[in-house]
């Protein structure tokens, strides 16, 4: 599985991006997309200082893009997130 | 929950950190200008310390301040900072006084405003003199890895780091979508304003002008509304005695040298 992995915003306001392949298992692949292409829950207007996550996804089979903020990112694609940029570092 | 008020230390020091300079902040805006914790009316501080791994900010939500230890490489412990953490608080205190919108240039004024009084606090904190201050926001989360010396720097807007771009006139003005309309880019602008003005005031005038500022300001407010409600500000201080009798002149001159002047009607 392809990503691109971009983080604005914040108190530091310096973005970051990450990019590259990640293998992931059958089920492992289908929670996340399971997780992804469902509707974004409201945004808090009054959340300051948060990061933006903008998330690109794509396989043979899958191509996927979106974007959250800090209030409405799912627990599990946070986590997705963190384990992933720990991979690339 | 870790650690409730009047509790003793805990073991976790991070914790301890959140606590104390919370109360330090809490204190400051109590006995400064009488402010009953965030909202005037006694709010609860709600410190999350720790929040996720290796996550690089600090936010507000509307309700609570949420920390992350840094990934350790070029960032480290939000919650330990007190300029940090006094910016957090801040944006609790811009909510209920004016509710600024975060996006364009009442988005930069409510980042401003974090700003001015992280700097004024940590200044207290420190024990430091206008003089003897850097200045900067942030220095203390950056590791000797980062590029730069801190976050932001209210005196040179645009320098602290190599992805710094902070302008420090209205000449250089951010136009672009990103970050909200920049509003933690433009904030230089009055922020260059504010350093200008403390430097001639000190930082106690400049203080006392930049809060009852901010307690007139509404929604959607631009920079030029600003300056004329921060010098319109100076005059009644002013005028009761409580400031410079410069202070007027001072405000306008600063906000002038960084482009905003007053529009004659």
């Amino acid at each position: 599985m392809n990503y691109k992995i971009r983080i604005e915003g914040g108190f530091v306001g310096i973005s970051k991006e990450y990019a590259g392949e990640i293998t992931m298992g059958r089920k492992e692949k289908d929670n996340l997309k399971r997780v992804l292409v469902k509707k974004i829950e409201n945004t808090n207007p009054k959340l300051r200082d948060g990061f933006v996550y903008s998330i690109d996804l794509w396989d043979e089979n899958f191509e996927h893009r979106i974007t959250y903020d800090e209030s409405n990112l799912p627990e599990s694609v946070r986590q997705w997130i963190e384990k992933t940029i720990a991979k690339t570092d | 929950m870790v650690r409730k008020e009047k509790d003793p230390d805990v073991e976790d020091r991070t914790v301890n950190e959140a606590y104390d300079t919370s109360g330090f902040v809490r204190t400051y805006f109590s006995g400064t200008f009488g402010l009953n914790s965030i909202d005037n009316e006694g709010l609860d501080i709600i410190s999350n310390v720790h929040y996720g791994q290796g996550y690089n900010n600090a936010f507000w939500d509307g309700d609570e301040m949420t920390y992350g230890d840094g990934d350790g490489v070029e960032f480290t412990n939000f919650a330990s900072a007190i300029d940090v953490v006094a910016h957090e608080l801040v944006h609790g205190v811009t909510q209920f006084l004016a509710n600024l919108e975060y996006q364009g240039q009442s988005g930069a004024l409510n980042e401003h405003f974090s700003d001015v009084f992280g700097t004024i606090i940590k200044q207290k904190y420190l024990k430091q003199s206008i003089t003897e201050a850097d200045w900067l926001i942030g220095d203390t989360v950056v590791t000797e890895k980062f590029p730069g010396k801190a976050i932001r720097s209210m005196k040179s807007p645009g320098t602290a780091n190599d992805f710094d771009a902070q302008p420090d006139h209205m000449d250089n003005y951010y136009t672009g979508m990103a970050d909200n309309q920049g509003v933690h880019i433009n904030s230089g602008i009055p922020n260059k304003a504010f350093y200008l003005s403390c430097m001639e005031l000190g930082i106690d005038d400049c203080a006392l002008i930049w809060f009852n500022t901010l307690k007139k300001l509404w929604r959607t407010v631009k920079f030029n509304d600003m300056m004329e409600i921060s010098v319109e500000t100076a005059q009644e201080l002013q005028k009761q005695g409580g400031i410079n009798q410069v202070a007027p002149k001072v405000i306008e001159q600063s906000f002038a040298q960084v482009g905003l002047t007053q529009v004659m009607a």
